[in-house]
């Protein structure tokens, strides 16, 4: 456990709208090991999309620190962000926000464009499972597939880290299944950093890592000594 | 229950308010185009008809060699004539020592004590003429402005082949001068070297030797009485006098150039408004259509707390409307301010005592009115969909886009090579096909606007280098008072500093062909001359005619004459006798209406040898000035013309008039290119606003994001140049045939240059829309736009 991915310490992040000041996180302290599978628990407005948000360097703290491996990204330039997300951030949410006017294989080809160290968009189409379906507008896809799709656009920049807000979150029980199972391929296949937000207690067996948040603190951290399979779990 | 929706649509309003001020400018060009031509029309014509009422401007005018002053009494008796005035008319040169070209003046007499007369002066300055009358004269207000002479002045006049110091007793106006052009040929009113000198009868009289004589009656009208009778009967009477043919109001110069003014004015008050207001209609109807498909929710939700459907259509229209208004009320103050300006400006071209500007709250509550009727147009197909929602449906969410594959796709080998941006843009255009047509719609106005602007410069220079390089040739142009033999060109040859000189005789007749008829000037040339340049339509020079006539295009034209055909001729001095002519052909020239024939054929029509009455030479460029003065001094000499200055002022007098059209134009252009663009584009960004948000979260930079929806623009505004040219010159041909009168015509020049710098503004355009999108893109906030589903 000798290798942090990221490092945030003390970190806080208020909304403030006019008079109201709203603490969607307080001095939150984290670790996360690269290669690990780190499972977000909590109710809604705990702060789960806020702390996902500035790791994945769409947002900035108030207060406090976030180091990617040596790099502070509290008070870097939006360029810099831009720079920092497109080496080494995918992200999945729980809408699929696929381009419309693109189809499933350009929608990966897209990300492969602009990544330093691309993976082969096909190959990424064959790994979630579409290689069939490539051709085809968002339009024309199930929402599982889109999900696929946006999987296999986050994992073609060989990114990092691999941050997901309920990427199963709007998907059935069965297609949510096979989502996880692609995620946990890409986490143990391919080495990927994974970082999944949940409402969804079950789903927590297959992180390594487990943490709860309530009202923007992380109370609460456990330990998987055995992380189950999305085949394993149910709900 | 409405205020909330009203609270509703304010903050709507201001949450597009980039889009809402487009369209309101959009709305304000029109308006402004609509108040600025419509008061500036009623102003014009408001005060011309004040003024000939105030003066007793006359209604026909009947030159004549000489005639006893007592025959106005015969003329009165005429039907339908209500009043006549015997005036003496004659053309003199006025010599100002401070200047060193010669300036012009028409001598008209006034009765020797004030009275209503037709034709009045108005005074500006100093008095009428005193009991005795001699030696004093009234001259022309803004020659004396331009000549810094006032009241008790002298100027020296040469008369009937004397030189006198007449003293100035008062400046003043007249409505036969409201546009002050010496004669027809000219297009520009020159006050500063042409002007009248109002004299008493009893004083003119004894100049021109002129005791109870006149050479030209006056007369004014029954409203009822029929011109053209009335006219015949002057003829009748006059001609044992010498007379010029009597010819009626609407064929005084100054009059035909006013009044084509006015009525120019009143043909494009419609057009262009209605092109603007068009426009914004269009542009409304999708910004509207856009914002009921994104609150669909909202209007379900209102509509399940029992809003009725008239409430919510009224608050789609009312958004419409105060947009319109808004416009409205900009194009209204600015409209007024146009028209102002606009007014004063014809000032500088048109004299009248007072031009009145009044604010006319008719016109702008009509402008006004209209807005709001456009606006209305543009949000009713919004209104009628916002109204026939049914809640339920618009609960559900909206069925996500669908894309098709678009032709560009077939070539499989361009298509590989374009990034996907450029496959987004091309497959966004295919699929919002409405908005992109709307796009290059507009882009092709605005190119076409600037355009034509740039063309009415264009084709101006075109004719003064058309009439330098092919027509005039001369650099001094010599105007004798009356008919000289071969002795008068030798004279002037004789003069140092000239080069060459050219006879040329020019008399005034009637061309006669069956019932159509026209009074012109036919122009004697010298069959070996070399200073004046004739040439056919595809502008290869043509022979001088030697038996025969040339006429001009519009001139055979309006008299239905074609090559071989023979006319009669009814020459206008001297015995005034008829001849017929065989018309040789026709030239082409874009100033006035005339005939050419050979200086041999019209010197035996007045029954001389060689007859001449105006010589063109050539000078040494250094001795121009120095010759031009000594022209003047000569006697029988009426006018020397320097052709450089003519066309300098021609040219200044043009350029400052023709700025202020630019400006607008441009801006007009401006608005029209900018609104469409910026506001189809900021539908676009709020339709795909999830899209860009997540290229920007998967590292997209701000610029390549922006790309997506900058280079749809530019491709659209390259489309839509095309038809812009192409619309632009039609326009071109379109003012060319309107403005094809006997008086003036557009020569139509295609310039490159000025296609290209149509370009270059609409790209201009573009890419300051474009720049507007930009910052919006940079403010796109990540997070919320894609935390949920709208
Ligand atoms: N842009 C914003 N402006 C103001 N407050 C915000 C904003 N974004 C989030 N918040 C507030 O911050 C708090 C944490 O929000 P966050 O989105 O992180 O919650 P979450 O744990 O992701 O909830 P959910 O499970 O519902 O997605 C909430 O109280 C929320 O209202
Ligand atoms: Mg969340």
């Amino acid at each position: 456990m000798a290798d942090p991915l990221f490092t945030v310490r003390d970190v806080s992040r208020i909304y403030t709208m006019g008079e109201v000041e709203v603490h969607a996180l307080r001095h939150v302290d984290l670790i996360v090991q690269r290669g690990e599978c780190l499972v977000i628990l909590g109710p809604s407005g705990s702060g789960k999309s806020t702390l996902l948000h500035l790791l994945g360097g769409m947002d900035e703290p108030t207060s406090g620190s976030v180091r990617f491996r040596d790099q502070e990204l509290a008070g870097a330039t939006g360029d810099e962000l831009t720079e920092f997300r497109r080496k080494h951030v995918g992200f999945v949410f729980q809408f699929y926000n696929l381009v419309p006017s693109l189809t499933a294989i350009e929608n990966v080809e897209m990300a492969t464009e602009i990544a330093p160290h691309p993976r082969d968009a096909l190959e990424m189409i064959g790994l979630v499972g579409l290689g069939e379906r490539g051709d085809h507008f968002p339009s024309q896809l199930s929402g599982g597939e889109q999900q696929r799709v946006a999987i296999a656009r986050a994992v073609a920049k060989d990114p990092d880290v691999l941050l997901c807000d309920e990427p199963t979150g709007a998907l059935d029980y069965h297609t949510g299944k096979t989502v996880l199972s692609v995620l946990e391929t890409v986490n143990r296949e391919i080495g990927t950093t994974l970082i999944l937000i949940t409402h969804n207690a079950a789903i927590a067996g297959i992180g390594d890592r487990v943490i709860r948040m309530r009202s923007g603190r992380i109370v609460e951290m456990t330990e998987n000594t055995h992380p189950l399979s999305p085949e394993e779990i149910e709900w | 229950m409405v205020r909330s929706l009203d609270k509703v649509l304010l903050r709507e309003i201001f949450r597009m308010k980039g889009q809402a001020i487009a369209i309101a400018l959009i709305i304000a060009c029109g308006i402004s185009s609509f108040v600025t031509i419509l008061i500036a029309y009623r102003g014009l014509k408001g005060t011309r008809d004040a003024y000939y009422r105030e003066n007793r401007m006359a209604d026909v005018f009947a030159p004549v060699k000489k005639a006893p002053r007592s025959i106005a009494r015969d003329l009165r008796q005429i039907e339908g004539v209500r009043q006549v005035r015997p005036r003496i008319i004659f053309d003199v040169t006025i010599d100002l020592p401070q200047i060193s070209e010669p300036c012009f003046g028409r001598v008209s007499s006034l009765p020797d004590r004030r009275e209503k007369v037709i034709n009045d002066v108005h005074l500006v300055s100093g008095r009428y003429f005193t009991d005795d009358g001699n030696r004093e004269v009234i001259i022309g207000d803004r020659f004396a402005v331009e000549h810094g002479l006032s009241p008790g002045d002298s100027v020296e006049v040469i008369m009937n082949n004397r030189k006198e110091a007449l003293r100035i007793v008062g400046t003043a106006l007249s409505p036969e001068f409201v546009y002050m052009i010496r004669g027809a040929g000219d297009i520009l009113p020159d006050p500063v070297h042409f002007t009248v000198l109002w004299m008493s009868t009893s004083f003119a009289e004894s100049v021109f030797d002129f005791e109870d004589s006149a050479n030209e009656f006056v007369a004014v009208l029954d409203p009822e009485a029929r011109v053209r009778d009335v006219l015949d009967n002057f003829d009748r009477i006059l001609d044992r006098f010498g007379g010029f043919v009597a010819y009626g109001r609407k064929d005084q110069l100054s009059h035909r150039f006013l009044s084509d003014e006015i009525e120019g004015l009143k043909g494009s008050a419609t057009v262009t408004p209605a092109i603007f207001l068009g426009v914004a209609a269009f542009v409304l109807h999708m910004l509207l259509g856009r914002l009921v498909r994104t609150q669909r929710t909202r209007i379900a939700v209102f509509r399940a707390f029992g809003y009725t459907t008239r409430a919510i259509s009224m608050h789609y229209l009312k958004l419409a409307m105060l947009m319109g208004l808004v416009g409205a009320i900009i194009g209204s103050v600015v409209g007024l301010w146009f028209a102002r300006h606009m007014l004063e400006m014809y000032t500088e071209f048109y004299q009248f005592p007072i031009l009145r500007f009044s604010v006319d709250p008719l016109v702008v509550a009509t402008g006004v009115l209209v807005s709001l009727l456009f606006a209305a147009l543009g949000a009713v197909a919004a209104a009628r969909k916002a109204a026939r929602l049914r809640p339920a449906e618009g609960l559900r969410p909206e069925a996500p886009g669908v894309f098709r594959r678009t032709a560009v796709e077939r070539w499989r080998w361009l298509w590989t090579r374009l990034g996907f941006v450029w496959r987004m843009v091309f497959r966004n255009i295919v699929r919002t096909r409405r908005r992109a047509a709307l796009t290059i719609g507009g882009v092709a106005l605005s190119t076409s606007i600037i355009f034509l602007s740039l063309f009415s410069g264009d084709s101006m220079d075109e004719l003064l280098d058309y009439e330098a390089r092919y027509v005039d040739h001369h650099d001094l142009k010599v105007t004798f008072n009356s008919e000289r033999g071969l002795p008068a060109l030798y004279e002037i040859c004789a003069l140092p500093g000239v080069r060459s000189a050219e006879p040329e005789l020019v008399l005034g007749v009637k061309l006669v062909n069956g019932y159509r008829a026209k009074r012109i000037g036919i122009f004697g040339l010298d069959q070996e001359g070399v200073l004046r340049g004739l040439l056919d339509k595809d502008r290869g020079p043509i022979e001088k005619p030697v038996s025969g006539l040339l006429l001009t295009r519009k001139l055979a034209e309006l008299l239905h004459l074609a090559r071989g055909d023979e006319v009669e001729v009814h020459v206008l001095e001297g015995r005034r006798q008829v001849f017929t002519a065989t018309v040789e052909g026709t030239v082409d020239e874009y100033l006035g209406a005339s005939a050419y024939a050979s200086i041999k054929t019209l010197s035996r029509w007045v029954g001389e040898e060689t007859a001449l009455n105006s010589v063109r030479l050539l000078a040494n460029p250094e001795r121009r000035n120095e010759l031009a003065t000594e022209l003047k001094n000569l006697p029988a000499v009426e006018g020397v013309s320097i052709r450089e200055q003519a066309s300098k002022v021609f040219r200044e007098t043009l350029a400052a008039s023709m700025a202020i059209m630019y400006t607008v134009l441009m801006l007009f252009a401006g608005v029209i290119a900018f609104g469409v663009i910026y506001n189809s584009t900021r539908i676009a960004l709020a339709e795909r606003e999830r899209t860009f948000a997540s290229m920007r979260v998967l590292g997209f930079t701000r610029k390549e994001v922006g790309a997506v929806l900058t280079n749809e623009n530019y491709l659209l505004t390259i489309i839509g140049l095309v038809p812009g040219i192409g619309l632009g010159i039609l326009f071109c041909f379109w003012l060319s045939t309107v403005y094809d009168t006997d008086l003036f015509r557009f020569p139509m020049v295609i310039r490159v240059e000025s296609i290209l710098i149509s370009i270059v503004v609409v790209l201009f355009f573009t890419l300051v829309a474009n720049l507007a999108i930009r910052r919006r893109i940079r403010r796109l906030d990540l997070v919320e736009a894609l935390k949920s589903r709208e």
